[in-house]
């Protein structure tokens, strides 16, 4: 018996060290591995368009160019499609790194739900995947040169990518997010619109991100001949999806707006006008309910907005104004105002593509089960909305 | 025989609680949220509670029935009060039980191994390597079963809390709502599809005998089998609250839920190390059942040598594994359909055995 | 065969027998009598047989029976022999065997002399805070060190001579009031049946009371030092101490003792608790990095970050070795220069160092045979491997195991291995003692002194796992 044992062991041993050494064995060569980092979708004709950057060492390193780390291929779906990139380049490509999915404003408009729906069932996909629709066409965001990161991707992560309750302008969906929101009762879900802003910075608005440093980087890279201009990125705004289909946009101040209201956001900036002057405020806004009266039909969106003044255009103490007694009176009318008028019209919008984006029907499925066979049915635009704004100086 | 079998077997209270608490959960962290949620929908918690609790309920009974015989072992109980055959086709069925119980937790681990693990599907070889543990795990007693639980259970609360930790603040808890829908017969339905998962109570009569009895064992077994399914429940409740209307197609999702945390953007994957962890303790989990299905084997054989029965045993899962194991969800509807009736029609069988013993035991003690 | 009584016929015999030229036959006269003292010459102190044997013989007048001349010279270890096998058997031992004309018995007088090295800090087990004193190879030196230290009539020493050819001494010590009586028992009864020409050292003896012999795991506990040998038997352990090596052993051995270090308990208790922790993680490190570095890279680089991906990627290019067999030959390098470090004279050491660290690692790395992480993690593995330097040799193997079961099945086969480990080293007992005890079976009590230890005075009773017949060790204030 003993020596039987001995016997298998060696065996095992012996079939362990043939395997080890035959060193073919189902796997991964990381030198032909494509390590792709994110991809854009394009709908060409009837096909789907796929541009996968992938991280290179070489492509990392700041003396090359980004189009060294771009792949494109064809196919009648996006999985044939990135398989084609395999198919004509050699390498294998692993999606298990790909932090970023891009679609087009075409696809979108189309359908982006098997998009997803293929990107959630895959279990080489992290469904933490940030995705985002483009202005225009998808590939141009992974193709343009920013100074922002030799890599665009990277860059555009740098944008996108931050820690969801610190947002202030930017609308972060991931491939859950959307498809949760997708198959919810509300059947409706969003994604940030990504804008190229090209050439020249701007003072504060869109492009208040970036650093003097980018700024010269951006300026710099017009003046080169052969190269190509370089660009930097805006995701101030949010589309809207139903049923998998994009719907509507919504504009800069009513993503903010939105996003106050599904918070919480402890850090966001806005600006208002008082007359003459201009103030740029820091807003935290870590009290907020979107609440549904069924039995009224109205929606009550309800925020409580902490202020501090950041800067003016009045030429005020800004000493003077930090302080919570300070924040004059009609800085705040004015900041109420602004959001209310902001809230009212993203929910006429959302009224007119009727768009749950607050997931009302969830919330009465939630909360009013009983209520619900009655209620599910019944379009946005038959509730009202009720507002209780207020701002306050921040403590 | 017996009386060294069971020597060689003694196995401590504790061992069996840890057993329940480190073990027999893990194997419900894998296809069983998704399967519940795709017909229980938000009911699934609920699904998986009334599972719980027949289950739970059946593990009383069965301590209780057995109280009267507490140093006898099953086998010596069912010897002595219907004679050698009919206590052969009594074990010869709990072989087949514990053969059958195994089968999907395998092709499910198999599955969620090469799918969620690897990059590459790998070779099938890959997964076969359990069997050479499982089989080494089938010639040791129970007494190995208990001392492995000893350690793997600070292994299996260390993976949950690493996985929830990570994973909680992604969840919206809400999506459970309404926790008790209105219309019962998904969450019904849900609960017998538990059932695959489910019937863990049939463990306890083959460990019958096997453990000294100390004060309150009864509620210290059951409230750790409670205790085990309550981490799963919250597992199940997390998973929901995070996937919510699409948690139907997540079936590995325990590789996935904590991807949404900020420490994984940032450090990569770090939730690899619970995911680890956890599958230390499931290859136990699915192996446990090979375990008792060699020890059950071995009565019915009525051999001292384990080799043969785990031989047996362990080679007819590898070459079903080697047949069946890539169609895992057509065999889980067959599961489904035919599995649960048969567990339950086991339970039924066993249940009814030891309570004619128990009433036997009684007639006995009033005409003493 | 017994001795005869005359002298010539006894030396004949004898002379036969011990046909080696370092055995001195000093002839000489009692009275009238014609004497013979035997001795080897190594192991005996002449001055000795001068001054308590010789120079007293010469002044005998009369009697000279052997029962006289015993009471004359006296000397505590004498003894009476009457058999030309224990005549040889003493003398080789280093005693002086006088044998007298006319007398059927002779007297064995105790005169060895052994050079034995000094006490000193032994190499392995060096402290900084703490006893510094080593055994030696003389088991009369080791049994003195102990004695300093126990000093109670419980304290029990057992002797005996083990190997048919080497006779050599062993001794069971432990302390009678404490130690299971069932350990010593069947450690006797084990020793007591080793048939073997020779004992060497005392890991041959521990090769005969292992109970799996073909395990790879350590299954009696070792140290050099009498300090840690004291505590153990203090905790109900039994030792074996052989004569000709500086390691007593110990059973019943717990795998967890390697991870205790001596200084543990002498310098701060948060201190060591660290210790404690660097220790576990640096040999899992130790065992675990090479194997689940090379699976990654094998088969599931998602577990990498894609920063440190990328820095292998750009490492690895032009590597001509796939990372399986980069890694099992960076490996193999590492452990021939240990085993060469060992071996090697220490005046070449530091041209080995240089060539290991220098030309082997640096120049590999330049012309592109390996890569620097492969090199790193190989480093790091082989630094962390000396924190629990008593688990080497198994740990050593075990790395290897688990590199070749990484490189061919991956992650998944890698944790199979560690539940295969479990069940086999929860399997293994010695002296009916499970080694991975306190953890499997847990025994609470004895997780005072486990991966984190309390502080000394709260270590109120000794290690049950050791089933200690007395196992209160410290009186509490309120009792």
């Amino acid at each position: 018996m003993k020596f039987l044992k001995n016997k298998v062991v060696l065996f095992l041993l012996l079939v362990l060290a043939v395997l080890y050494f035959s060193s073919d064995f189902a796997l991964i060569d990381i030198e032909k591995t494509a390590i792709i980092v994110a991809i854009a979708i394009d709908k060409e004709n009837d096909d789907f368009s796929v541009t996968a950057q992938i991280a290179v060492p070489q492509s990392t390193d700041n003396a090359s160019s980004n189009d060294d780390a771009i792949m494109t291929a064809e196919g009648t779906t996006v999985l044939e499609a990135i398989n084609n990139i395999g198919k004509d380049t050699g390498w294998h490509p692993k999606l298990s790194f790909c932090s970023m999915i891009f679609i087009s404003r075409e696809l979108a408009q189309e359908d982006v739900e098997h998009v997803v729906d293929f990107f959630m069932s895959s279990e080489k996909v992290q469904n933490s995947a940030i995705i985002a629709m483009a202005d225009d066409k998808a590939s141009d965001l992974l193709l343009a040169d920013t100074p922002l990161d030799s890599i665009s991707s990277f860059a555009l992560q740098k944008i996108v990518l931050k820690n969801e309750w610190m947002v202030s302008t930017v609308g972060v969906t991931n491939i859950k997010k959307f498809a949760f929101m997708n198959y919810s009762k509300a059947k409706t879900a969003y994604m940030p619109v990504i804008r190229i802003i090209k050439g020249k910075t701007k003072g504060g608005g869109n492009s208040s991100g970036l650093s003097p440093t980018a700024a010269q980087s951006g300026s710099g890279g017009e003046e080169g001949g052969n190269k190509k201009e370089e660009v930097i990125f805006s995701a101030s705004e949010i589309a809207l999806f139903k049923n998998g289909k994009f719907v509507g946009q919504l504009t800069d101040r009513e993503t903010l707006c939105y996003y106050l209201l599904e918070g919480p956001v402890f850090e966001a900036y806005t600006s208002v006008d008082v007359g003459e002057d201009g103030y740029f405020l820091r807003l935290d806004a870590s009290s907020f309910s979107v609440d549904v009266d069924v039995k009224k039909s109205t929606v009550k969106l309800s925020l409580d907005m902490k202020v501090v003044v950041a800067d003016s255009t009045s030429g005020a103490d800004l000493k003077n104004f930090n302080k919570k007694a300070d924040v004059d009176k009609a800085v705040l009318d004015a900041l109420v105002d602004s959001t209310e008028s902001t809230a009212r019209s993203m929910f006429a919008k959302l009224q007119s593509i009727d768009a749950d984006l607050f997931m009302i029907k969830d919330k009465i499925y939630k909360y009013h089960n009983s209520l619900y066979e009655r209620f599910k049915d019944k379009p946005l635009s038959r509730y009202t909305l009720e507002l209780n704004f207020s701002a306050r100086p921040a403590d | 025989m017996n009386s060294s079998f069971e020597e060689k077997n003694l196995i401590k209270v504790r061992q069996i609680c840890f057993i329940y608490l480190a073990f027999t959960p893990v194997i419900k962290l894998l296809t069983m949220p998704s399967y519940i949620a795709e017909v229980s929908f938000e009911g699934l918690l609920l699904s998986f509670l009334i599972g719980c609790a027949v289950d739970a309920l059946l593990l009383i009974i069965i301590l209780n029935l057995s109280s009267g015989q507490r140093n006898a072992t099953l086998y010596n109980d069912f010897n002595k009060n219907y004679g050698s055959i009919p206590t052969k086709i009594i074990f010869l069925i709990l072989t087949v039980y514990y053969i059958a119980r195994s089968v999907y937790p395998i092709f499910e681990h198999k599955l969620y191994v090469e799918t969620t693990l690897y990059e590459m599907m790998p070779e099938r070889i890959t997964f076969y390597v359990f069997f050479i543990f499982s089989t080494f795990l089938s010639l040791k007693g129970l007494k190995i079963l208990g001392r492995s639980a000893d350690i793997a259970v600070w292994l299996t609360l260390v993976g949950l809390a690493l996985a929830l930790s990570l994973s909680v603040g992604s969840a919206d808890y809400s999506n459970l709502l309404p926790l008790i829908p209105r219309d019962l017969a998904p969450v019904l339905k849900g609960a017998f599809r538990s059932g695959v998962w489910g019937f863990d109570s049939l463990y306890m009569p083959l460990m019958l005998g096997h453990f000294r009895a100390e004060k309150a064992y009864k509620t210290k077994i059951t409230l750790s089998f409670i205790g085990g399914n309550l981490l799963v429940a919250l597992v199940i409740a997390t998973f929901y609250g995070i996937y919510g209307a699409v948690a139907s197609g997540q079936n590995f999702a325990l590789a996935d839920m904590s991807v949404f945390s900020v420490i994984v953007t940032n450090i990569g994957r770090f939730d690899f190390v619970s995911v680890f962890l956890l599958l230390f303790a499931q290859i136990f989990a699915i192996a446990m059942p090979l375990q008792f299905a060699t020890k059950s084997l071995e009565r019915v054989l009525q051999t001292k040598n384990s080799t043969i029965p785990a031989v047996i045993v362990n080679g007819l899962l590898l070459l079903a594994t080697a047949f069946f194991g890539r169609q895992t969800y057509n065999t889980l509807s067959l599961s489904v359909s035919v599995g649960v009736y048969a567990f339950i029609a086991v339970s039924a069988i066993m249940l009814g055995a030891m309570l004619f013993i128990k009433r036997n035991n009684r007639n006995e003690v009033f005409e003493k | 065969m017994k001795l005869s009584r005359s002298l010539s016929v006894n030396k004949k015999r004898l002379d036969q027998s011990l046909s080696t030229s370092d055995v001195v036959f000093f002839d000489l006269k009692i009275s009238d009598k014609r004497a013979l003292v035997l001795y080897v010459d190594a192991l005996t102190d002449q001055t000795q047989i001068g001054d308590l044997i010789l120079r007293p013989l010469k002044t005998v007048q009369g009697q000279s029976d052997v029962e006289s001349l015993q009471k004359l010279l006296p000397q505590p270890g004498s003894t009476i022999v009457c058999d030309d096998q224990d005549v040889i058997s003493k003398t080789l031992e280093g005693n002086a065997v006088l044998l007298i004309d006319g007398e059927s018995r002779a007297i064995s007088f105790d005169v060895k002399k052994f050079d034995f090295r000094a006490i000193t800090e032994p190499p392995t087990s060096a402290v900084v805070r703490g006893p510094r004193e080593g055994f030696t190879e003389s088991i009369k030196a080791n049994l003195s060190l102990l004695r300093r230290r126990v000093k109670t009539q419980n304290f029990s020493v057992e002797k005996f001579k083990v190997g048919r050819i080497t006779q050599t001494d062993v001794a069971i010590v432990y302390l009678s009031n404490i130690a299971d009586n069932g350990v010593i028992d069947r450690l006797r009864k084990k020793i007591k049946s080793i048939d073997v020409d020779g004992i060497v050292d005392s890991s041959y003896i521990a090769k005969f009371i292992d109970e799996k012999k073909s395990s790879l795991f350590k299954q009696t506990g070792t140290t050099e030092k009498p300090d840690v040998l004291t505590a153990k038997i203090l905790e109900g352990r039994v030792g074996v101490l052989v004569d000709g090596s500086p390691i007593a052993l110990t059973v019943p051995y717990l795998t967890f003792e390697d991870f205790q270090s001596s200084e543990d308990y002498y310098q701060n208790t948060y201190r060591s608790n660290m210790a404690r922790i660097v220790r576990v993680i640096s040999l899992t490190l130790a065992v675990f990095l090479p194997s689940i570095f090379v699976s990654a890279q094998l088969f599931h680089l998602q577990i990498i970050p894609l920063n440190f991906l990328l820095t292998i990627v750009n490492s690895i290019k032009g590597i001509p070795l796939s990372p399986s067999l980069e890694m099992f030959f960076t490996l193999l390098i590492f452990e021939i220069l240990n085993e060469a470090s060992i071996r090697m004279p220490k005046y070449v050491g530091m041209a080995l160092s240089i060539v290991g660290a220098l030309v082997l690692g640096d120049t590999a790395v330049r012309a592109g045979i390996v890569s620097t992480p492969t090199i790193m993690i190989m480093a790091l593995s082989g630094i962390c491997l000396y924190t629990a330097p008593e688990l080497v040799d198994s740990m050593s193997f075990l790395r290897l195991l688990f590199l070749l079961i990484a490189g061919s099945v991956g992650a998944f086969g890698l944790i199979v291995a560690c539940g295969f480990l479990l069940v086999y080293l929860t399997s293994l007992e010695n002296f009916d003692t499970p080694v991975l005890a306190p953890f499997a079976p847990l025994v609470a009590k004895d997780l005072k002194d486990g991966a984190f230890m309390t502080f000394l005075p709260d270590m109120t009773m000794r290690p049950i796992s050791l089933k200690p017949k007395d196992k209160k060790r410290m009186k509490v204030e309120n009792e």
